[in-house]
Parts: structure tokens; sequence; C-alpha cells
């Protein structure tokens, strides 16, 4: 006779727990679910707080280029401008408009070195205003000097202070991605590289003006002559051979190893996944629709504004006045006094032919870094993302 | 204590297993049906295959929430996946030199949701684009109207732009017969940006400038 023994007792002692089997394995599916679910947002959201600090940090770092570049600008046209006051003195004051030779403004004020004590066959040397004019100069680089130091360090704040948390972002100049050979880090004092800057090496040379004064026949005479005084290896910045790439790269970072990243991927065992290290990429450039504003060779050449053309106009003026009383003075002398007139009228037509070939020179040769400034200040420096190819 | 035989059943037979149950685990009310009740009586019913029935309502009940739930995952992996796409392909819009936003956005959508998984098939495979390879697609639109009220124009004197990147997709249901409602769900995701106004700016710096790929 068989035995019959309930199913029940066979395998369990009663019926609870029937459905529990079925529940743990939906519960895992929908644990696992949500682990994915959470695990690729945060993949996601990661991914664009990256793109947003790579894109925040490339653009940050350009628009400090553009910043900076129009403050350089504008201090490049404000040192070349009071270099362009500068005469040039041989026997009358003639404009200098270069580097080589930077004696006293040509107009009246501070930096003039045209002064006449009123006494009679009396000369002297005068070195007040070009004295005041390269400590301006020595100033106005110095300005410089500190604004390009400022951005040395405001460039690597930018890259710690504008990613997101745990998120390492680097930016690069791409000039120094394309010629990664001959890259050298810059250092402190030579941070203008980074800006595709570097100093003009023409240097700028001053003198001091001798004034001569005469008294002859009730009228008073006044020419003068110079002597080098000073010579400063340095003037305004120019452009580097690879000033015309101004472009940035970004390239940023989340590593799996991040504080944030702890705990994640949830369920990595179970699943068997690992935590990618999340990248972007991103790319940033200055322009200025209107040009480069910065000299692209070295040249002593100072150019000229119209408002400095019309303020050196007296002192023009007061020359072509001292050819005149001279020619006055001259022409009373019998039988020489003739030829020596027409000589002094003919200086005066040579002075006033040199003085308006340089006026007009300095007003219209557009690779000196006044005129560069006045061409493409309107436009200024600005920054865009751009395309990374 | 067994019921009079005159009681009259207040539930149907099947229900007079189930909810005793139900109401006794879940609600802590006791309901007092036995065997000894008429009507189980006289349908020859007993205890046997209580466990079973009760075990295949909470297991239809749990089913039904699980994959209730795992439907919203996907819902919401989908809108967040989709979502980047549409983030990625603005910002590839913002800073592109191509005249036709619309085909190029179109590319850069179709292109990121295969890098993306979205629609190659292996990953979310019961996904399916609005009107594939149509004008549908994904759906870009540029206004030159003001931002944040206000008229902002570039250097040229034109008002800045927006795009505004959108894509249309839907996603399948999951036992949508049961519920006679529409086999896919519409969705949309969709990411807004400026673009630069000086576009002819991207790949140099100044007007005269070379290129800033070319080498010296």
């Amino acid at each position: 006779m068989i035995r019959h023994i309930p199913m029940q007792k066979l395998f369990l002692k009663n019926n609870k727990g029937q459905v529990l089997p079925y529940f743990i394995v939906l519960t895992m599916i929908l644990l696992i679910s949500w682990a994915m679910m959470i695990n690729i947002a945060k993949l996601v959201r990661d991914r664009m707080i990256l793109q947003n600090s790579v894109d925040n940090t490339v653009l940050s770092v350009a628009t400090l280029q553009a910043r900076t570049l129009n403050v350089l600008g504008a201090t490049n046209y404000l040192l070349a401008t009071i270099l362009s006051t500068a005469s040039n003195p041989k026997v009358v004051m003639f404009p200098s408009l270069s580097t080589d030779k930077i004696a006293g403004s040509m107009i009246p004020g501070m930096f003039s070195d045209y002064k006449c004590l009123g006494k009679s066959n009396y000369s002297f040397t005068s070195r007040t205003g070009v004295q005041n004019l390269r400590k301006t100069v020595n100033a106005i680089e110095q300005i410089q000097n500190s604004i390009i130091a400022k951005y040395f360090t405001q460039y690597f704040q930018i890259l710690k202070d504008i990613p997101a948390k745990d998120c390492s972002v680097i930016v690069v100049p791409s000039r120094f991605v394309t010629d990664l050979k001959n890259f050298k880090m810059p250092s402190f004092s030579t941070s203008a590289v980074l800006l595709g800057l570097k100093r003009n090496i023409k240097g700028i040379t001053y003198y001091e003006t001798k004034n001569y004064c005469m008294d002859l026949k009730s009228k008073h005479y006044h020419i003068v002559d110079s002597k080098q005084y000073a010579k400063d290896k340095y003037s305004w910045y120019v452009q580097t051979e690879n000033f015309y790439d101004q472009k940035f790269i970004g390239y940023g970072i989340k590593l799996p190893s991040a504080k944030n990243n702890k705990g994640y991927p949830l369920f990595a065992n179970l699943i068997g996944i690992k935590w990618p290290a999340v990248t972007a990429y991103a790319a940033a450039a200055v322009y200025n629709v209107d040009g480069a504003m910065f000299p692209d060779k070295e040249s002593d050449k100072t150019g000229l504004d119209n408002v400095v053309a019309v303020g050196m106009l007296p002192i023009v003026a007061k020359q072509l006045k001292v050819f005149w009383d001279f020619t006055e003075l001259v022409a009373k002398i019998p039988i020489a006094g003739i030829p020596a007139a027409a000589a002094l009228v003919a200086g005066a037509a040579y002075y006033a032919y040199q003085t308006y070939n340089k006026i007009y020179d300095g007003l219209t040769d557009e690779t000196t870094p006044v005129r560069l400034y006045k061409k493409s200040y309107n436009g200024g420096w600005d920054s865009h993302l751009v395309p990374i190819k | 204590m067994p019921f009079s035989k005159k009681e009259k059943p207040v539930f149907p037979p099947l229900l007079c297993r189930v909810i005793p149950c139900l109401t006794r685990n879940l609600l802590k009310i006791k309901i007092p049906v036995s065997s000894n009740h008429p009507i189980l009586q006289s349908s020859n019913l007993s205890n046997s295959g209580q466990t079973l029935i009760e075990g295949l309502i909470v297991c239809m009940l749990v089913t039904a929430l699980m994959f209730g739930l795992i439907q919203v995952c996907i819902l919401v992996v989908n809108d967040m996946l989709y979502n980047e796409v549409s983030f990625s392909a603005t910002r590839a819009v913002s800073v592109t030199k191509e005249k036709d936003i619309q085909i190029f956005s179109k590319k850069t959508v179709n292109k990121l949701l295969i890098t993306s998984g979205l629609v190659s098939g292996l990953l979310f495979a019961d996904i399916e684009q609005d009107g594939r390879n149509t004008d549908k697609e994904a759906k870009t639109t540029n206004w030159e109207g003001t931002i944040l009220g206000e008229n902002i124009v570039g250097h040229d004197g034109t008002n800045i732009k927006k795009y505004n990147v959108k894509i249309n997709y839907k996603t399948r249901l999951m036992f949508y017969k049961l519920f006679g409602g529409n086999l896919f769900r519409q969705q949309s995701a969709r990411a807004r940006m400026i673009k630069s106004p000086d576009v002819e700016y991207y790949d140099k710096a100044y007007p005269d400038a070379k290129t800033f790929s070319k080498k010296q």
C-alpha cells in the first residue's frame, strides 16, 4: 500500500513564502533597471556638466585674452602717441615720428624741451621734457607688464575656478598645440608669448635739446640742436610670427576616481561594469573684425594721431617764422644777402616739405601702432566659441 | 463561528476566497467566510488551491507594478539621452559655418543618435524616430527675435540669433494593448543656444589673417 504524502509536507512545511522567489526576481530586475537609469542619468549629467565646464573655461580664457589685447592695444596706442609728439631738433624742430630719435615734444607742455629763457646770446640744454616723456613711456610699459602679469595669473585662476567640481580642464593656445616641438612654457616675465605678442626690440633713443637764443637787431632768434641722452631697449608690443592663431583648445576630463563618483556605478559588481572617464573638448577664439591692432613687424615708426598732428601745427608755424625772420635779416646784407635769403627760403620750403611728408606718412601709414589702433579699436577684440577642427 | 444557512453570500465564490486573504493581510480586517458557507458547500469547493489563486493575483499585481516602474525607467532614460543628443546638436549648430542649419542639424542629430545607440537597434531597440529621414525627424528652428526682451546686435548690425534643436521621438510602450492605448508615446527633447554673430571669424582672427589651422 502506497502511503499518500501531501506535496506540501514533502517540500515545504507550509504555504508561506510561495510568492517570495518571484518577488525577489522581479525586485532584482527593477533594482537593476533603476540602477541603470541612475547610472545613465549620472553619466549624461556628468557629460553635460563637463561640456559646459569646458565651454565656459575656454570661452573665459578667450574673453580674458580679448580684454587683455584691448587694454594692451590701448596702452600701445598711448605709448606710441606720446612718442609721436617727440621732435627731431636739427636747427629747427622737425617732427620725429620715429623711436630712433626722441627729443622733447613738438607740443608745448611738460614733455617739451623747446624752451626760450628770453636771454640774449644764450644757450642751454634742456632734458626735463624728454625725461618726463621717458618716465611716462616707462610707466606705460610697467602698466603693460602688470597687465600681462595679471593676465598670466588670471589664466590659471580661470582654469582653477571655472570648471565644475571634480572636473579638470586645461586650455592651451592652438599655436602651441600645432607646434609642440618648439613650445616652451613661458615664464612670468615672458608671458606675453601666450598672447602672441613680444616687445619691439628697435628700442627708443632719447635726446636732449640744445637751445640757442640770440637777439639781433631787436629781434629774438631761436635755433636748436640735439644730443643723445639715453637709450631704452624696448618699446611697444608687436605681433609674434604666429599671432594670427588666436584660437584656444580646451580639454576636460572627469576621472572615475573623482570624489563625486564615489559609489558609482550602482551595482557595478553585479552588472559587471566600470565607471568610464568622461571627456569633452571645446574651442574658442579671439577676433577683431576691424584689424590686428598690433604691428606685425618691429619698426621704429610711431604713426600719428590727427589730434597730435593738429597740436604740432603751432610749433611748425613758429619754425617757419624763424626761417622768415632769418630771411629778412640776411636779405639786408649787401651782395651775399639775396642768395643767402634764397637759400633760407629753400630751406624753409625743404622744412615745410619734410614736415608735411612726415605728418602725411604718420597719418596714412597703416603699419604703425597708432594707426593700427585707430583702425581697429571700434571693432575691438571679442571672443566666441568656434569649431574644434 | 459558522454562518447560518439563511445568510446570503456577500461576494461571489472566487472573491470569497481572495478578499478575506487580502483584507486579512493588507487591511487587517477579518471578514468571516468559512468553508461552511452554503455557496461553497453547494459548489463542492474546498480550501485547496487557495494559495495558488492568492499567489496568482499578487503576482499579477506585482508584475504590473514592476513593469510599470521599468516602463517609467525607460521613458526617463530615453528622455535623458535624447536631451543630451539635442544639447550636443545645438552646440554643434552654434559653432558651424554651414549655411543650411536645418540640414546640418538633422545630420548631426542622426550621427549623435547612432553614436548614442538610440537608433542602432542595440541599446534601445524599441525606440523609433518620428518619420526617420523626413523633416519631422529633428526640427531645428532659429529666431531672429529678441533675447530676454532686448535686441542684441552683432558687429554687422544684425540681430544675434538663437538656435533651437528639437527632436521629436516616440517610445514604444509595454503592454499597450491591455490598456487600449497607443503603441508609442510621443516625446520631445530640445535645447537652445546663441550663435556667434561673426561666423566668418570662426577660423581667422582678423580680416587679413591666415586661418587658424594654417601652419607657418
